[in-house]
């Protein structure tokens, strides 16, 4: 059985070598695959969130205010991927011409009319009231289990201590 | 208004990214602390690392979006179409280290519980294993002292016993034997036993070979009386107990055995069987004698009478006179048995000393044993105590021992007498011995029956050594008997046979 193998793999290699033809191997893909890698990234992010949210919920590891603060972070964490992930295509999905205005930054605005897509555009546009609370309760949250922690070891060196 | 400006949104795009910045910093600072503190925490680790991604996804984002203003408003949003897909590109580099850190998490959490949990199976058995080490070295100590407290007794035991312990090896040579046994042997080191084959301590040949048979056939022997060889020549009767000594395949590797010394047993013994056996006896004679001694008076008295009367008629007078010749022998034998069962006249007594009482029998007796050249050889000790008996009866005693002595010899010979007190005092020894050819063992033990002589028919009565010992027990003595002498004193004076008499002080006197 072996010497069969041996045989066979042999004459695949033989095959291979001696009868080249035009390589497949590399691909360049089109623009939209950027979007489509950020846009699965986003979806990627806000599933870890939502399974690490389950997660702790099913084992908790802790209880108390601190948990408490990093469940909320990562719900805004949640929330804010899925309004990224909604911004982003309906961005796509808008005309150049949607937004007008000179070229300055400040005086550009959505012309009427107001369709869904440019009210949804406009309220997905502002994420960082998602993601900078999600960031205030991650940083309270670690506030909280610093505190904590710190009482944990003062306890611990007291206990030593008597 | 024509439309929605877009302002607002710029604006809090720019602050938003500066918080964030700030904000992941802070969180990261946090998080860090968090790991100093509970450096060995799973979470913390992982929320470092996630405060890592999100630093790093801040600066991405927040720098780009901040950077974006300042590049349009600039001027330059050529640039900024240019640097655009970088900066999106981190940004989505971010979050799949952020997703895959938080996928991981679970699974290191996972990981980490089961270290945890083989690690507190472990610590949990370390600390069984500790503590069984522990009982272990307990019990050990336990059982080592319960072993050396066992030796100690067993060793005690085996060098203080009053008998003899011994061990023997395969080919029967002793290997270890206690102080009792080398004392009892006659030794005076344990090293000139060792080594020895027990066969030689065995008096008898044959009593070795059916110790050893029953040995090697049951596998211990009990009870077996034998006698043992002393170094001095001298043999101890010993009751022995022993048994086979076998290794864990059963095979024989040595004896060990348990030898009491009964000797001294044997002779109280022997000498309260002579004892019951002569009260025995002397209660039959008493009876016997008591109920001939009447008519035989009557018999005597009638023959004596028809003597008178016969007168002329020489062939009866002859007749009468053998009739009252072998009737006073009958009277003499029947007076003999009532002294010897201690039914004869009453005791006469006084205070005697026994030198002189012994002196007043060899005058009597000195004369006939020169005649046959038998000299007397006199030890007496002088300083005598005197003791309370009938001087008469204790005359018959040396009497009696003295003739019997003479007799023994017939001609040309030694008879020794010894006299000394008591080591306490309390009572005189006197050994009558002769130079004769001894008493043989088989009849050594029957010298004091009544009626037991060696001598031919009507030459003696048998009740000499009979009437000897009622009298010496009668004064609360003992007599014995030792042919050849155990003592060498007398060996050496050529003594073949000793009587042995001990009289105490006041033998007669208390009863």
């Amino acid at each position: 059985m072996c010497q069969h193998g041996l045989y066979i793999s042999i004459l695949l290699i033989v095959l291979f070598v001696a009868t080249p033809g035009s390589a497949l191997a590399l691909q360049t893909h089109g623009p939209p695959e950027g979007l489509y890698i950020h846009q699965i990234a986003h979806v990627f992010f806000a599933i870890a969130m939502i399974t690490l949210l389950i997660f702790l919920r099913i084992q908790p590891i802790g209880e108390g205010r601190g948990w408490h603060y990093f469940r909320i972070s990562l719900v805004f964490f949640f929330l804010w991927n899925v309004n990224a992930f909604i911004a982003h295509t309906v961005e796509s999905q808008l005309p150049e011409e949607a937004i007008l205005g000179s070229g300055h930054l400040f005086s550009q605005y959505l012309p009427p009319p107001f369709t869904a897509k440019k009210v949804l555009y406009y309220i997905a546009k502002f994420d960082h009231l998602l993601c900078v609370p999600a960031m205030v309760f991650l940083v309270l949250a670690l506030k909280t289990f610093c505190r904590e922690a710190e009482r944990k070891r003062e306890d611990a060196s007291r206990d030593a201590v008597a | 208004m024509n439309g929605l400006p877009l302002a607002p949104i710029y604006i809090v795009d720019f602050f938003g990214s500066g918080s964030m910045i700030v904000l992941s910093f802070i969180a990261l600072y946090y998080s860090f602390r968090l790991t100093q503190l509970e450096s060995k925490s799973v979470i913390w680790t992982y929320l470092f690392w996630l405060c890592l991604g999100m630093v790093a996804f801040a600066l991405s984002r927040g720098i780009g979006h901040i950077l974006r203003f300042v590049l349009i408003l600039a001027g330059h949003g050529e640039i900024w179409k240019t640097l655009a897909p970088i900066s999106g590109s981190l940004n989505t580099m971010t979050f799949v280290s952020i997703t895959t850190l938080t996928f991981y998490y679970p699974n290191i959490r996972l990981v980490m519980d089961r270290v945890r949990e083989d690690a507190r199976r472990l610590a949990s058995a370390h600390a069984s294993l500790k503590e069984l080490n522990q009982t272990l070295e307990r019990r050990v100590e336990e059982r080592t002292q319960a072993l050396r407290l066992s030796e100690e007794k067993f060793r005690h035991l085996f060098e203080n016993s009053k008998d003899v312990i011994f061990f023997c090896d395969a080919d029967r040579q002793i290997r270890d034997i206690n102080e009792s046994g080398v004392d009892l042997l006659g030794y005076t080191k344990k090293e000139d036993l060792i080594g020895r084959p027990l066969s030689e301590l065995f008096a008898e040949e044959i009593n070795y070979q059916q110790f050893q048979q029953r040995l090697c056939s049951q596998g211990h022997v009990k009870d077996f009386e034998a006698d043992f060889r002393r170094l001095d020549g001298s043999t101890l009767t010993f009751i022995i107990s022993a048994d086979t000594i076998r290794d864990e395949k059963g095979k024989t590797v040595g004896w060990e055995g348990i030898a009491k010394d009964i000797t001294r047993f044997k002779q109280v013994m022997t000498q309260l069987m002579q004892s019951e056996k002569m009260a025995s006896v002397g209660q039959l004679a008493a009876g016997v004698a008591h109920e001939i001694n009447t008519p035989l008076g009557i018999i005597l008295g009638y023959t004596q009478l028809l003597q008178e009367e016969i007168e002329g008629n020489e062939e009866v007078r002859e007749t009468l006179m053998i009739i009252e010749k072998q009737t006073k022998v009958c009277k003499r034998i029947v007076a003999d048995l009532l002294k010897f069962s201690r039914e004869s006249v009453k005791n006469v007594i006084s205070e005697i000393d026994v030198n002189q009482c012994l002196e007043e029998v060899l005058s009597v007796t000195e004369h006939s044993l020169n005649m046959d050249r038998i000299y007397v050889h006199r030890s007496f000790a002088e300083s005598l105590p005197k003791i309370m008996g009938d001087a008469g009866k204790l005359q018959q005693v040396f009497l009696n021992l003295v003739t019997n002595a003479h007799q023994a010899m017939e001609k040309d010979g030694i008879i020794g007498i010894w006299t000394r007190p008591f080591p306490d005092g309390k009572g005189v020894e006197v050994i009558v011995g002769d130079s004769g050819p001894g008493i043989p063992p088989e009849i050594r033990r029957k010298i004091f029956d009544p009626f037991f002589t060696t001598k031919g028919v009507g030459k003696g009565t048998g009740l000499g050594l009979s009437v000897t010992f009622g009298i010496v027990r009668d004064h609360g003595g003992t007599i014995e008997v030792e042919s050849p002498p155990s003592s060498q004193e007398f060996v050496s004076a050529g003594m073949e046979t000793v009587f042995i008499v001990r009289l105490p002080v006041r033998g007669l006197e208390g009863g």
